[in-house]
């Protein structure tokens, strides 16, 4: 085990780690020993083909799934045995994000907020901050039922955000959302980078990708089929197009 | 740390009070009973308990033979129709409560003295042609006798001497009445209402939650797994309690607009006896709700957990409704089975036969450790994967 003082260290730079990493589904093997980590101050992005381990290892991180074997830390905590240490310093957008129909955008993050333990005019405060952020004000007090996806996944983004959490993890937080939606999102990922944060997402949009990724992951049948910035992994596979660096990467994986 | 079970609870509570079909659910089925109930004791007493100057209906055919007989009902105020025949199907098709066929040979047999066999031809479905029919039945058998002891009499034998026994029923039930009967059915309405309150609540947040998604984000928060289903757990428990309550006051309400009829009902049904009737109940809505959230997490979709769940409070009110028509001596141990014990205290106090402390703190205990231990199996399912995923 290593010493505290260099887990200190070592978890001042990575906030995020998957170690060895395993997951089955009755005969499933939906991850396979994968590892990878995800420092302080930058944006990862989890790539992989549908079914390739993304919402598990996200789910595995975000504490609502255990790990067959292997483990993952998040600052230095375990996600199965210091899972309420974890849950206090991440926010997540999981992959099922339903809204309470009956109510309002207001009352979600207020639950959230009240469940992080967050009371009276701090939590009010940090409710009226985020939906400024995210150009909620239309509907803050509207009650959810036929909200457009848009506004569904503002309302979700901000639920999980209401705490503060220096770690991001969000699995395909723009899909559905039209021009502005992700223009915000994308400026809120920046947002949580620049505080010092640590932002993980997966996505299956390249652009999205681009736009946003200091590091990159691609997992292929439940392994790490790579771990690097864009640019090494251009210069890697020799492609400038990312698409093209991904489907080399994936299609070499997944006939070993 | 915080469990978040409060903040869990009034959050479950807000969300389903702006819900119609819970609120439907947990304000409008409790209503039935009573209106059910209600509706039943008026009309069996207007019906039971005729009034003596409504005319009975009855015909005679061959009246023309029995002119003594005839006289006789006459006098005593009931005017007979003259018949050919048919009076079977006047009687079946209710035209008549009664009639009564004369024997041709009716004069002939009187005269000489010989049994007469009277057919009276009644109609035991019919509750109202009953009551005239008995009247009838009375009346003739009087008069039977009334004839044998004038034959007794030309004889020079004192009547007395003939009848050496005469029954005489004597009323133990004090001003009880047919209405009492329906004290029977109160019971099994209260746990109906008990196992039925919570069920919307309980599916919506928990088999709905899952359904519509926001389960996994909920499970995210740092609060334990067990402090969320406690926080519905209770919210579910605060439904039943308000279904049980609207109920009684419904109760009271429906046997007061019986009148008179409903009138022991009313004097057994009050604030102290539905106060009673409450905290016994309360232990067993623990119970119903405790059940209900391990149907609800353990089945796979909000459907399959509504048909379980709709069939459930029929399994605990049948012993109740065995009950209506042969009571029990009730002993102390029926008191430690949950549902059962519920339904001896509750029939108990709606009858106004008082509370039996020690009875009521066996059926609380054995049902709340019983509430216990399923809660715990219950939050066991709360950390199962495959549960909150469907996998």
């Amino acid at each position: 085990m290593p010493s505290d003082s260099f887990r200190l260290w070592y978890y001042d730079l990575v906030m995020i780690e998957a170690f060895d990493l395993s997951k089955s589904f009755r005969n499933v093997r939906a991850l396979d020993a994968l590892s990878f980590t995800a420092r302080d101050g930058s944006v990862t992005a989890l790539l992989g083909r549908n079914g390739a381990g993304k919402t598990t290892t996200l789910r595995i991180l975000y504490t609502v799934m255990r790990p067959d074997s292997g483990n993952a830390r998040i600052d230095g905590f375990d996600t199965v045995s210091e899972m309420r240490l974890v849950q206090q310093r991440i926010g997540a957008l999981v992959d099922t994000r339903g809204l309470y129909p009956r109510l309002t955008a207001r009352e979600h993050v207020e639950y959230f907020g009240r469940l992080h333990g967050l009371t009276g005019s701090k939590l009010s405060s940090m409710i009226g901050e985020l939906i400024e952020t995210l150009d909620m004000d239309e509907f803050a007090d509207r009650r959810a039922r036929g909200f457009s996806k848009g506004q569904s996944l503002k309302v979700a983004l901000a639920r999980a955000m209401i705490h503060k959490p220096k770690n991001l993890l969000l699995d395909e937080p723009t899909s559905g959302l039209d021009i502005a939606g992700i223009r915000a999102v994308r400026e809120l990922i920046c947002k949580v980078r620049d505080g010092g944060g640590c932002v993980l997402f997966c996505s299956h949009s390249m652009t999205e990708v681009n736009a946003l990724a200091d590091q990159i992951v691609i997992i292929s049948h439940g392994r790490t089929a790579a771990a690097a910035s864009p640019d090494e992994l251009r210069s890697k596979t020799g492609t400038d197009d990312l698409e093209e660096v991904f489907l080399a990467l994936t299609g070499e994986t997944a006939d070993g | 740390m915080q469990n978040g079970i409060i903040i869990v609870f009034w959050k479950e509570t807000l969300d389903n009070l702006r819900d119609r079909r819970t609120l439907l659910l947990g304000l409008v089925y409790p209503l039935l009973g009573p209106i059910l109930l209600g509706v039943m004791i008026s009309l069996a007493t207007t019906v039971l308990t005729a009034k003596p100057e409504k005319p009975v209906r009855l015909g005679i055919e061959n009246a023309e033979v029995a002119p003594h007989l005839v006289a006789y009902l006459r006098q005593h105020g009931i005017e007979p129709e003259l018949l050919e025949e048919g009076g079977i199907k006047l009687v079946r098709d209710g035209q008549y409560d009664t009639v009564i066929i004369i024997p041709t040979d009716y004069a002939d047999r009187l005269v000489s003295e010989v049994s007469i066999s009277l057919p009276i031809l009644i109609h035991p479905a019919r509750l109202g042609s009953m009551v005239g029919a008995n009247r009838v039945y009375a009346l003739l058998n009087i008069y039977g006798r009334q004839l044998a002891q004038e034959r007794l009499i030309r004889r020079g034998i004192d009547p007395a001497s003939a009848t050496p026994i005469t029954l005489k029923s004597v009323n133990v039930a004090g001003d009880a009445t047919i209405v009492d009967v329906f004290m029977f059915m109160v019971p099994p309405f209260f746990i109906f209402t008990i196992f039925m309150g919570g069920v919307y609540l309980v599916l919506d947040t928990t088999s709905g939650e899952r359904e519509r998604g926001s389960l996994e984000p909920l499970l995210v928060n740092p609060v334990p797994r067990w402090g969320l289903m406690g926080g519905k757990f209770l919210s579910g428990v605060l439904f039943t309690t308000i279904g049980l309550i609207v109920q009684l006051i419904a109760f009271k309400v429906a046997f007061l607009l019986a009148g008179d009829a409903g009138a022991s009902l009313t004097r057994n049904l009050d604030f102290a006896t539905m106060l009673m009737i409450a905290i016994a109940a309360l232990p067993l809505m623990t119970l119903a709700v405790a059940i209900q959230i391990i149907v609800a997490v353990g089945t796979k979709s909000f459907k399959e957990a509504q048909t379980y769940l709709g069939l459930l409070p029929l399994v605990p009110a049948i012993p109740g409704m065995v009950l209506v028509f042969s009571p029990v001596q009730v002993q102390s141990w029926m008191m430690a089975l949950p549902t059962f014990g519920q339904t001896l205290i509750f029939g108990r106090l709606v009858r106004g036969e008082g509370m039996a402390i020690p009875d009521l703190l066996i059926s609380a205990s054995v049902t709340l450790l019983t509430t216990a231990c399923l809660l715990a199996i219950a939050a066991r399912l709360y950390e199962n994967e495959s549960l909150i995923f469907g996998k």
